[in-house]
């Protein structure tokens, strides 16, 4: 057979398939967005899916992705095959998920329904296999990640070690972010590691590193006195500003706008860590209108919330001071808590002392969107006195 | 010719000029920070609808800057905040479907908080999830609040549920004084988030503001 002839075959088959495929997937296709965009409800939506079965309810999922609608339009078959969580194997959740056929958001979603529905006996070395394998699609292996047990410090060893050695971005985000939820230590020590020599690394390594280290100083700061923790938050936040600052170090992989985000968050979660020792020493630092406002470079939006979480973490400290203390020092530093948060029983003891003729009226300023309602203190739902304490 | 009552005409004058001060304050009051919008697409399901929190006092004077968060099954940082041309993107297709808040009334300040906690969210990097709301590790359930770091996947309505939970606005969830609170590791509250939508979130458990987009004028 000569090649031209060869080649109209090939073409031919080709066509026929093409549209035999696509006469059988159109209307399979029409027939499931009938039947979802006439439903008069979401409940009928759900109804109509609890009959079928679950092979058909991942065929639909596949039809719908494949078809290029946004992955939302399968959360229904996605909560569905959730609500029958307890019949699905787990043998199935696993090969579906790995199963290259099926689109990535089916798979994604099956992967994390079997981490689920194994809590801590999932399947390590297959999970692993995906996380470590540099073909397979990185959403897929990030939520592999997730999947893991949590309570195995072997495991933990090895997703430190990927944390290193694998090339993807992604992946190595989130095999820290595992760490700094499941064993906040170890992550620490990848953390420290990485900033101290933090022009080796990639922005997404470092995003990690940041993340990690000020979570860990926010989180378990209860274990350092306040002096190591300010000079700990220090070094840090003077690491996180140079980086920030030394633009040679981005790459084009983040946009401007993920480099602002990426970086200044991080360093308001360090700054919070002292923030929220809840201690009037604490507020001092922070609040004191010489020392970290004026010296903070990263915009007055991230100083406004430091400062409002700061205010709202140290009311108790600062409430005492209003109702103890008449000297100008403490009463800058009220004035300044009032800035942010116009807490009542501060603005009360202030508003006191205007009319004793000890303060000036004029020099309690509130927020700028300040709708006349003063702060009260929160209780939260477990009955500790201020919520703030749990943060 | 009949005679004119001045009593009527300045009482009539009267009522008018307040009737318009009144809708004029309305307007120069409104302030959709920490508000929610949600929209849909021309697509498959009239329910599904997506969620984001509004950043800024309204869409109009913000430019291109930030405006609204919201989460999306893009594949990094899921939750972003984005300009409102970005999140109303392909007008042709996006329909606005309402600005909605939570059945309580929130002070500037709580707005404050609540807009914090969402960009708090945006800070870290977080995977999306169809089947819930929200997902944290739940090997330890202190009924400790979980940090914004600590969430590992989240949905659309999941930001914005956990953004006002987290500062003790509620939404929905078992009523009673504990249970309700998504933000805080809890066996309840961390299925509870199994059952809802976008869709239903924005019509059964919160306030319809306006079906207008959140423009100030």
């Amino acid at each position: 057979m000569g090649n031209k002839k060869r080649r109209l075959i090939i073409i031919a088959v080709v066509l026929i398939v093409g549209i035999t495929t696509t006469a059988f997937a159109m209307p399979r296709l029409t027939a499931i967005i009938q039947r979802m965009s006439m439903s008069d409800s979401e409940k009928e939506i759900f109804d109509d899916l609890a009959r079928m079965t679950t092979e058909e309810i991942i065929d639909e999922m596949n039809t719908i992705l494949n078809a290029g609608y946004e992955d939302d339009v399968a959360m229904y078959h996605a909560m569905t095959l959730a609500n029958r969580l307890d019949d699905l194997s787990e043998d199935m959740l696993l090969s579906e998920s790995v199963n290259e056929e099926n689109h990535p958001t089916l798979r994604y979603t099956l992967l994390q329904l079997y981490g689920e529905k194994m809590g801590n006996k999932t399947d390590s070395s297959k999970l692993l296999n995906i996380i470590l394998d540099e073909d397979e699609d990185s959403n897929v292996r990030e939520n592999a990640i997730y999947a893991l047990p949590s309570d195995d410090p072997e495991i933990q060893k090895i997703i430190a070690t990927a944390f290193f050695s694998v090339e993807d971005e992604g992946v190595a985000y989130h095999s820290l972010k595992y760490l700094w939820i499941s064993n906040s230590t170890l992550a620490e020590k990848i953390a420290d590691k990485v900033l101290a020599d933090h022009e080796n690394y990639s922005d997404e390594r470092l995003c990690a590193a940041i993340t990690a280290k000020g979570y860990e100083l926010f989180k378990n700061n209860g274990n350092r006195t306040f002096d190591a923790l300010l000079k700990e938050k220090d070094d840090f936040t003077n690491i996180c500003i140079e980086i920030y600052e030394g633009t040679a170090v981005f790459s084009n992989a983040l946009s401007e706008k993920q480099e602002y985000e990426a970086w200044k968050d991080p360093v308001r979660i360090s700054a919070n860590a002292v923030a929220q020792l809840g201690s009037e020493k604490s507020a001092r630092y922070i609040l004191d209108n010489d020392g970290f406002i004026s010296e903070n470079k990263l915009g007055t939006e991230i100083t406004d919330y430091i400062c409002r979480n700061t205010v709202r973490a140290n009311y108790l400290a600062l409430e005492k001071l209003a109702q103890t203390s008449n000297n100008e020092d403490d009463i800058e530093l009220l004035l300044t808590a009032t800035k942010y948060i116009p807490y009542r029983k501060i603005v009360n003891a202030l508003q006191a002392k205007v009319e004793n003729g000890s303060l000036r009226g004029d020099r309690i300023v509130f927020p700028p969107d300040f709708d006349g309602i003063y702060a009260e203190t929160e209780t939260n739902h477990a009955g500790v006195t201020s919520w703030e304490v749990m943060r | 010719m009949r005679k004119i009552n001045g009593k009527k005409v300045t009482v009539t004058i009267l009522v008018l000029l307040m009737i318009f001060l009144t809708s004029q304050s309305v307007f120069a009051a409104t302030n959709f920070k920490a508000f929610s919008v949600y929209r849909k697409k021309d697509s498959v399901v009239s329910y599904e609808w997506h969620a984001g929190i509004m950043k800024e006092t309204d869409c109009t004077n913000s430019g291109n800057s930030d405006t609204v968060i919201h989460a999306t099954s893009q594949t990094t940082y899921c939750v972003d905040a984005v300009s409102w041309s970005s999140y109303m993107s392909d007008m042709s297709t996006i329909h606005f479907k309402g600005v909605y808040r939570p059945n309580v009334t929130m002070s500037s300040t709580k707005k404050n908080y609540v807009v914090d906690t969402a960009q708090d969210l945006a800070s870290t990097n977080i995977k999306y999830v169809l089947t819930r709301q929200l997902d944290y590790d739940t090997s330890n359930m202190d009924a400790s609040k979980v940090l914004p770091s600590e969430v590992k996947k989240i949905r659309c309505d999941g930001v914005i549920e956990y953004s006002y939970e987290y500062n003790d606005v509620r939404i929905c969830g078992p009523s009673g004084s504990s249970g309700w609170n998504i933000s805080v590791k809890n066996a309840t509250t961390y299925g509870y988030g199994d059952d809802f939508t976008p869709y239903q979130q924005a019509t059964e458990f919160m306030t319809l503001v306006q079906c207008e987009i959140p423009s100030a004028n």
